[in-house]
């Protein structure tokens, strides 16, 4: 409580830290793996498109990184506490898996939304899709034109992640 | 003098974090398993209100409470601690001034809804719901479920949403 204060670090400085760390798993989506369908879409959505930026995930299995783990949970957790600009939208726990989607911004255009998780048999980890004045409602209307372009999208990184 | 103080504070501050809300020991409790969706939530789903969600039953009970500020649910199936949940609402009951709203007593559950009233009739500013389920052969509490609501509720469409619950059981 008494050096909360002290402990300010943004979720950008964790995620490039944590990125050379040993034990971590990051991975970095551009979203150029969303793909049109059709370039006879209006204009509106290829803005909408374009307001999704990239997607970065950094996670630490709980494998081999039991010490850690309660570490880097605390670093997080102190990351989305102390700071009023993360709104929570829900917090979910199921079977000792504890997981938070935050956002940031307003609910018509959000900047960042972020999942972050942990469970002590999963391991900790945090997600995060970085995007420009985005629309929810119209990122919805958005997918079903959209493919997903596996050969931009390495998928064997995530898969890592789960092993 | 400043022993005193400390002392002082020590023993002050956690019946002050205590009086902040029972939920938090739930959160910290093992074997629960929870749910919660903020006023944030709520407003984004709102927007999607256009696209087509209307035969789902979920969106239904959420187009019915927009003025929601909170949605709290906690589950467990572990009987002792269904039971340290039951001795939570129930102090919280007494505590927050809850007034009984429903209770419905079946074979093999308990539903009893509590309310706290504001100003006007139609209208409370908390629902608090909490389902215990028994296990046939052994008669004691399995389950239990505490649901909590905040916000501005119409009173009138809360039985249509604990007939929700009650069937999804």
């Amino acid at each position: 409580m008494i050096c909360s204060c002290k402990n300010e670090k943004t979720l950008q400085e964790y995620l490039v830290e944590s990125q050379e760390k040993t034990g971590f798993i990051a991975v970095d989506v551009p979203t150029s793996f969303l793909q049109l369908k059709s370039e006879d879409v209006s204009d509106d959505l290829k803005i909408t498109l374009k307001s999704i930026r990239k997607i970065s995930v950094v996670a630490l299995p709980i494998k081999g990184n039991e010490e850690m783990y309660d570490e880097e949970k605390a670093k997080l957790k102190s990351i989305f506490k102390d700071n009023d600009e993360y709104k929570s939208l829900m917090t979910i726990r199921v079977k000792g898996v504890h997981s938070t989607i935050f956002y940031k911004g307003n609910t018509a255009s959000i900047d960042e939304a972020i999942v972050f998780g942990y469970g002590k048999k999963v391991g900790v980890g945090v997600a995060r899709l970085l995007g420009n004045k985005m629309n929810p409602a119209k990122i919805i209307e958005m997918m079903s034109s959209v493919k997903i372009d596996t050969e931009n999208l390495n998928l064997e990184q995530f898969s890592t992640i789960f092993n | 003098m400043n022993k005193i103080i400390v002392l002082i504070v020590l023993i002050v501050s956690p019946i002050m974090s205590n009086a902040q809300s029972f939920f938090d020991s739930l959160e910290d409790l093992n074997g629960v398993d929870m749910v919660v969706v903020t006023k944030d939530a709520f407003e984004l789903i709102s927007k999607f209100k256009n696209l087509k969600i209307e035969d789902n039953e979920g969106m239904k009970v959420f187009q019915m409470i927009q003025d929601l500020k909170e949605f709290k649910m906690f589950s467990t199936n572990d009987s002792e601690v269904a039971n340290k949940m039951e001795g939570l609402v129930n102090t919280s009951i007494k505590k927050e001034n809850l007034t009984q709203l429903m209770r419905i007593k079946e074979d093999d559950s308990r539903v009893k809804i509590y309310v706290k009233t504001s100003k006007s009739k139609d209208y409370v500013s908390e629902v608090l719901m909490f389902i215990k389920g028994f296990s046939k052969k052994t008669n004691k509490a399995s389950e239990a479920v505490i649901v909590s609501l905040t916000g501005t509720i119409d009173i009138n469409k809360i039985s249509t949403l604990a007939d929700t619950f009650v069937q999804n059981k």
